[in-house]
Parts: structure tokens; C-alpha cells; sequence
């Protein structure tokens, strides 16, 4: 339903410039075509209205993506939830957070099949529930289903508006309705019936109360007359009038830009192009009862339409009220119907518009909650080198892909795609996004990084699905400790975005200290970790501590809570003297999205937590100690909330 | 003018119009002929009308000898007038567009703007005339 009215909406705004560009072009038209050609473009226009369904080829020129909101309403008063966390700064995220805030409890009682577990660490089948339970007593309503509710109650309204005034016309003429009293009218009636081929029953009406000859009625058509003193001429023309309109079908096309127009209440152009097609329709109807009609006929039949302008029997109007349908309206009737040149019927023309409304569209509107309701993580990953039919890993890289896709809305395709695209043997790598509506975004990434073996995508959904974030990878077997390389991008529904992480580059120290001191140090504060082995190395031996500099001021000596310490070969105390803080080797081996849940020692986990492990080595990698760190996204930032030395 | 006259019902309307049509006073038995094959009313149900269209000030009554002649007080005119200008009526010509194919179905103009319009006419005509006789 919700597809349907943005589609609509799209269709609303492409059918307008149309009707802009032909108003626009009006008097062209005229002059070179018969009226004709607008009659079967309004018809044209008023049927692509009614069917909200976007055939755009090419991507339309403007595209609106608005997130939606939702309002939550408490039980004793109405509080729209305000955003409490700022995630990437884009447009509009405020809005998105708030929605996914307020709408926490639709979520936590819908739909728990988020499904697809790609991820074997990744496994929390409801993610939401861990957030806000105290909401849950709230309903929420989302703007664009408010807005939904509101555009369909103007439909309605607008219908029974028409429909209702109709059938009180129909009430109040219908009584005045009586058979002619001259038998004349009946049977000139039936003779130009069937002169215009006309093999349906029409009824023929003398009704005082109507000002104007008219036929209406789609199931049972009647035409009307005000009275019956009519001159032959002017009977015979004003008859034709009417037959030309019911033989064209003119009263459902009527009931087409009705309902066009009921669909489009809240577009003004649609207003202004049903009126445009009323006048034409009335134009076109003149045009085709005064072919071939003499100069004298011609001005007769104005005079006629004149006449019936004079109400008269209404109350006089001193000043025309309704300038358009009033004078201005007919005078450019009255030019059409002395208008006798023989006029291009435009086919071509016709042709064009069909073709540019069909094919193109000039806005695509959408409204989004822009939630995934997909895992915490995915992750997948590819082989750059994959094995031969024998068994033996090829030799030579081909292009991979790493692809994640995502069923967004629950219908069970997945039609929403990140793919890490690795082609020219590693050289060119691209993050693209391919959503449902053949929307495409590609980021270059890796740019420069060695080649490696395997390459890896990871997702994780943050913020409840507010925001979904990137983790790219390229390991290297063969090197030591398996290293890699990784690069992290956010993705705020249009674009990617490169995220810098702070890692232990910084924020790790080294200082050789003699065993004394270590052991010092070690009673003073117990939350220390040992690699230092007393065993192995006698009393005078050097040690390594590693401190990390979190936590404290420049100047500030290390506290010994935050100091670990590894024992040191008399080589790695060579290198340190030497080399000082650059004997310091640090590998980053592994990063990861993991679940919160997965994560011992945080009191309070957050669902997503980034995992990286280094690991750190003094001169030769033979004394080892791996760190392990965990960061939370909070304010579009990773921040180290734990670490684990081991 | 006559913001007194009041709506009527439909039955008391369809012997209006009969009297109005006839453009001269009447019997009631005129009104019976004239009924005849639209309506299945009796006699009494017609005097009843004609009595309730009397005290409404519609119709007066004469005598002649025996019979009864009504004649309208109230004209056709008049009375669609005012019927036309009731809240709802007026609303009708916003849908009549939608609905009715009719010759004419925009507001009334002033006179002025009708004379202009008739001007214009002429101006047309003779223009058409005139590069008709050029051809």
C-alpha cells in the first residue's frame, strides 16, 4: 500500500510537468493542431494517473528519499520521542534515530524472523529486544503512515463530495424531468440518432429547472433540455451537441479525470488539467459538430451557447464570478468554432507523450523507516585463489566477489546487495551497493593495499538498524601470524563513507625494567597481567612492560594497573636500547564484527562491539603478546571500551 | 425576491408544473387528465394538494358555479429561483462538470461580459467573411 501511494506520488509529479510543458505550449498547439490531439493527451495523462506504477527506464532526475518517523504516544500523554543518540551526521538522521528509538516495541513484538544467519557467532534472532524494554507499552504511528491515512481520507472525501453533490443534482433536476410535450423534439431526436449511429436508447427530457441542454447519466443516459421552444435549426444543433459527446464517450471521460482528479486531490496541477480537458472536451465537441458547417451556422451556434450564459432565469450576476469558466473560457470556445482551417491531428505528437510518460519518470518518491532488520553481523568471505579441478590452488588471482544480501522488507527475496568486488588481480577493488530499484552505488576501496589471499566483507547493524557499517578485509596466509589488512566504511543509505580507527598504533609504550622493579610493581597492584616468566629468566634479566598511554596525561607516569609485562631476550633488550620505541612491532591479525553478547568482562555489552587483535612483538617475534580490543560505535566514532593483553 | 417560498414536496411540485405548463387557470379535472399515466392518484389526494398548495400561497382558487379554478400565484420562475439558490443546489454546478456533458456548463456572466462576448461574435464573423471572400 505505502509503494503504491509514493509511486502514485512519483506519478502525480512526472504527469504535471507534462501538463506544465503542454499549457506552456498551448497556443502552438492551437494554431497548428486540431483540439483533437489535447482531448486524447488529457485522456492519455488522466489514465497514467490512475496507474501508480513507476516504468521509469532511466533513473529519474530527482529522487526524493525521506526517512520517516515515527511518533510514539504514551499512555497517559502524547511525547514524540526526541533523538537521544547523534549517529553519522547526514541528512536527516536525527529523524532516523528518533523513529528507531519510538518504534522499538512494534519491532520487538512483530516480526522475529530475522533470519539468515550467515554468521555463526552472529546468531541474536532479536536484536531488539534488548533495547528499551520499558517502551513496549506504547503505540507508535509512523509519518508515512499518517500521511497515507490522511491522503486517503481526502480521496474519499473528495469522491463522496463529487459523487454526493451529483446525486443531490440528480434528485433536484430529476423531479422537474418530464416527456416533451411537443412530439415534434422525439422524433428529430431519434432521426439524428441514428444519423450518428447511435443504436442505444437515450431518453429525451424537457427538465425547466437546468439552464443548459446536457446529457448525462453513464448506465442510463437521458439528455436534458430546459425547455422545448427551440427553432428547428437551433434544436437539430443543440441535439447533435449532446450525441457527439455521448457517442464519444465523453461521460466516462468524464468519470476517468473524476477519478484522476480524486487520486490526485492534493496536486493543483491535476485540478488544473481536468479543467483544461472539460474545456477541451466541449471544444472538441464543437469542432466535430461544425465540420464542414457554414460561416452562418457557425455563428448561430455561438449565439446559442451565449445565450444559455445569461442564466435566464438565475439571478443576475453583476460581476462574472468564475473568470476562468465564465468569459475567458468562452471566448476561446468561440474562436474554435470560428476557427475553420483545416488543423494537423498530431499523431506523432501524441506518440511522444505516450512514449515520455510511459518510459520516463521525472521523480521517484520514497519514505523509509531506512531500518535493517537484518543480523547484528554478516559476514562473508571469498578466496582470491581458488583450488583447480586436481586439487592444487591455482596459481594465478582471479576476480572475486564478496557478496552480502540482504532481505530488507521480509518477502523473502533478498534484493538488496553489498558486494566487495575484487577484480584485476587484486589491483582494483570496489565496494558497490545494488538495491531493488536498480540503484547502484560503487566506492572504490583497498586502494593501494597488497593484494592477499583472501578477502572478506563484514556487516554489522547498528543502532538497531539506523545504520549499517562496513568492515572490508584482506588477509595474508603466508605471512607471519597471518596478518591483514582492513579498511571500515558506513553506509548511510546513499553512500559509503571511509571511517578511521584508532588502533594501538598510539596508544602502546614500552620501557624495559629490570626484574626488581617488575616485581615491585606486581605487588603494589594486583590487576596486572603476567607474560613475565620468573621461572625462566633469573633475577636480572630484562623485562619488557607494555603500558598503554589511555587513561593518562602527557607527563603522567604509567599507573601500574594498566601495565603488562613480557619478559624480554637479551636480542629484544639489544633492539629496545638501539632502536627505543621503534624495536615496538605491532600486527594487526584479526578484526571483526562480533555480537556483544560474546564479549566476557563488560558489564553492560553493547550488540555490536569491534574486535581487533594485535599482536605485539619486541625486535623478533618470538616473545609475543596479543592484544585484544574491543570498540563500541557511539557519536560515528569507534571507541575502545576493553582491552584483553594476553 | 420571495424568500418565503418554501421548498416543495415532489407530489405538490408535479401539479405546479402542470398548472405553470398550462399558462391559464384550471379545473382540477384538467389536472386528472393531465395526471393521467404518470400518476395513479386519486381525486381526493389531488383536491388534497391543490388545498395544501392553496394554503401555501402557491395557488389561488376562484369559483365558477360549481367548479373550482386554480391559478398560479407563484411563478415557475420565481419559484426555481429560489429553489436554485438554497445552500446545496448552488454547490451542483461544481459537479456538473464531472458528471454532465452539457453545451454550456460554466458560471452565468454579467451582461456586460455577454455583450462583449456578442461583439465578439460579430467581430468573428465578419472577419471569417471577409478572408473568405479573399480566398
Amino acid at each position: 500500500m505505502q509503494s503504491i501511494f509514493y509511486n502514485l506520488i512519483g506519478v502525480s509529479i512526472t504527469v504535471s510537468l507534462m501538463v506544465i510543458l503542454l499549457l506552456l505550449l498551448a497556443s502552438y498547439l492551437k494554431e497548428r493542431y486540431a483540439v483533437k490531439l489535447r482531448y486524447f493527451i488529457w485522456m492519455l495523462l488522466a489514465v497514467r494517473l490512475l496507474i501508480p506504477v513507476d516504468f521509469g527506464l532511466t533513473p529519474p532526475p530527482v529522487e526524493f528519499n525521506l526517512n520517516d518517523r515515527e511518533i510514539a504516544f504514551g499512555s497517559s500523554n502524547p511525547v514524540v520521542a526526541t533523538a537521544e543518540n547523534t549517529g553519522i551526521p547526514s541528512n536527516g538522521s536525527e529523524a532516523r534515530n528518533s523513529a528507531d528509538i519510538a518504534s522499538t516495541s512494534v519491532n520487538a513484538g512483530g516480526d522475529g524472523s530475522t533470519g539468515n544467519s550467515r554468521d555463526g557467532s552472529a546468531g541474536n534472532s532479536n536484536p531488539n529486544q534488548s533495547y528499551d524494554p520499558g517502551r513496549a507499552a506504547e503505540t507508535t504511528l509512523s509519518v508515512s503512515r499518517l500521511l497515507l491515512s490522511v491522503y486517503l481520507a481526502g480521496t474519499a472525501a473528495f469522491m463522496f463530495w463529487q459523487f454526493g453533490l451529483y446525486l443531490s443534482f440528480r434528485r433536484s433536476a430529476g423531479r422537474w424531468c418530464r416527456e416533451p410535450s411537443d412530439g415534434k423534439i422525439p422524433v428529430i431526436f431519434e432521426r439524428l440518432k441514428s444519423e450518428e449511429g447511435i443504436g442505444k436508447p437515450i431518453r429525451i427530457k424537457i427538465c425547466r429547472k437546468i439552464s443548459s441542454p446536457m446529457i448525462t447519466g453513464l448506465i442510463r443516459p437521458v439528455l436534458l433540455l430546459p425547455h422545448e421552444d427551440y427553432e428547428r435549426v437551433d434544436l437539430e444543433i443543440i441535439l447533435r451537441h449532446e450525441l457527439v459527446h455521448f457517442k464519444r464517450g465523453d461521460l466516462g471521460f468524464k468519470l476517468l479525470l473524476i477519478c484522476a482528479n480524486a487520486f490526485h486531490w492534493f496536486n493543483p496541477i491535476i485540478y488544473a488539467m481536468v479543467r483544461e480537458a472539460n474545456r477541451d472536451i466541449e471544444i472538441s465537441c464543437d469542432e466535430e459538430v461544425l465540420k464542414g458547417a457554414d460561416l452562418h451556422t457557425r455563428k448561430r451556434y455561438g449565439e446559442r451557447i451565449l445565450e444559455l450564459t445569461l442564466g435566464n432565469r438565475r439571478q443576475e450576476v453583476p460581476v462574472s464570478t468564475n473568470f476562468y469558466s465564465g468569459k475567458g473560457m468562452l471566448k476561446s470556445r468561440l474562436e474554435h468554432i470560428f476557427d475553420e482551417r483545416e488543423k494537423k491531428r498530431g499523431g506523432w505528437l501524441f506518440c511522444a507523450v505516450l512514449a515520455v510518460i510511459l518510459l520516463f519518470s521525472a521523480c521517484r518518491f520514497d519514505m523509509g523507516l531506512n531500518r535493517w532488520q537484518i543480523d547484528r553481523v554478516s559476514s562473508v568471505t571469498a578466496e582470491a585463489y581458488g583450488w583447480d579441478g586436481s586439487g592444487l590452488r591455482n596459481t594465478a588471482m582471479g576476480n572475486v566477489d564478496a557478496r552480502l544480501s540482504f532481505d530488507l522488507d521480509h518477502d523473502g527475496i533478498e534484493e538488496t546487495e553489498f558486494v566487495l568486488a575484487v577484480m584485476e588481480g587484486g589491483g582494483s577493488c570496489y565496494l558497490e551497493y545494488k538495491g531493488n530499484d536498480r540503484h547502484t552505488v560503487r566506492k572504490q576501496v583497498l586502494k593501494g593495499v597488497e593484494p592477499g589471499t583472501d578477502y572478506s566483507l563484514q556487516a554489522a547493524n547498528l543502532e538497531n538498524g539506523a545504520s549499517i557499517m562496513f568492515l572490508i578485509g584482506v588477509s595474508y596466509r603466508s605471512m607471519p601470524f597471518d596478518s591483514g589488512y582492513w579498511e571500515l566504511y558506513s553506509w548511510d543509505g546513499s553512500d559509503f563513507e571511509r571511517l578511521e580507527l584508532k588502533t594501538l598504533e598510539e596508544n602502546l609504550q614500552l620501557r624495559i625494567m629490570e626484574s626488581g622493579e617488575i616485581q615491585e610493581n606486581a605487588l603494589a597492584a594486583e590487576a596486572e597481567i603476567y607474560l613475565y616468566d620468573r621461572a625462566t629468566y633469573a633475577p636480572g634479566s630484562p623485562a619488557a612492560a607494555l603500558y598503554f598511554r589511555d587513561g593518562l596525561k602527557k607527563g603522567e607516569d604509567f599507573a601500574p594497573d594498566r601495565v603488562y609485562y613480557a619478559s624480554m631476550s637479551e636480542y629484544d633488550a639489544e633492539g629496545y636500547r638501539t632502536w627505543g620505541q621503534d624495536a615496538i612491532s605491532k600486527i594487526m591479525t584479526e578484526m571483526n564484527f562480533i555480537s556483544g553478547e560474546n564479549v566476557k568482562g563488560l558489564d553492560d555489552p553493547p550488540p555490536v562491539l569491534l574486535e581487533t587483535r594485535e599482536t605485539v612483538f619486541i625486535t623478533l617475534p618470538n616473545i609475543t603478546a596479543e592484544v585484544r580490543q574491543y570498540y563500541q560505535y557511539r557519536d560515528g566514532r569507534w571507541n575502545s571500551v576493553y582491552k584483553i593483553v594476553e | 425576491m420571495g424568500s418565503w417560498i418554501k421548498r416543495l414536496p415532489d407530489s405538490e411540485l408535479e401539479i405546479m408544473m402542470i398548472i405553470w405548463e398550462a399558462g391559464k387557470p384550471v379545473s382540477s379535472a384538467y389536472i386528472m387528465e393531465k395526471l393521467q399515466g404518470e400518476k395513479d392518484w386519486a381525486p381526493t389526494t389531488v383536491l388534497n394538494f391543490l388545498a395544501r398548495l392553496v394554503e401555501r400561497g402557491f395557488l389561488k382558487v376562484e369559483k365558477q358555479g360549481r367548479i373550482n379554478i386554480y391559478s398560479a400565484i407563484v411563478e415557475e420562475k420565481d419559484y426555481i429561483e429560489a429553489e436554485s439558490k438554497s445552500f446545496l443546489e448552488r454547490l451542483h454546478n461544481s459537479s456538473l462538470k464531472s458528471f454532465v456533458a452539457a453545451l454550456y456548463d460554466g458560471g452565468a456572466l454579467s451582461r456586460e461580459d455577454a455583450e462583449d462576448l456578442k461583439r465578439y461574435i460579430d467581430e468573428l464573423a465578419n472577419k471569417d467573411k471577409n478572408s473568405g471572400g479573399d480566398r
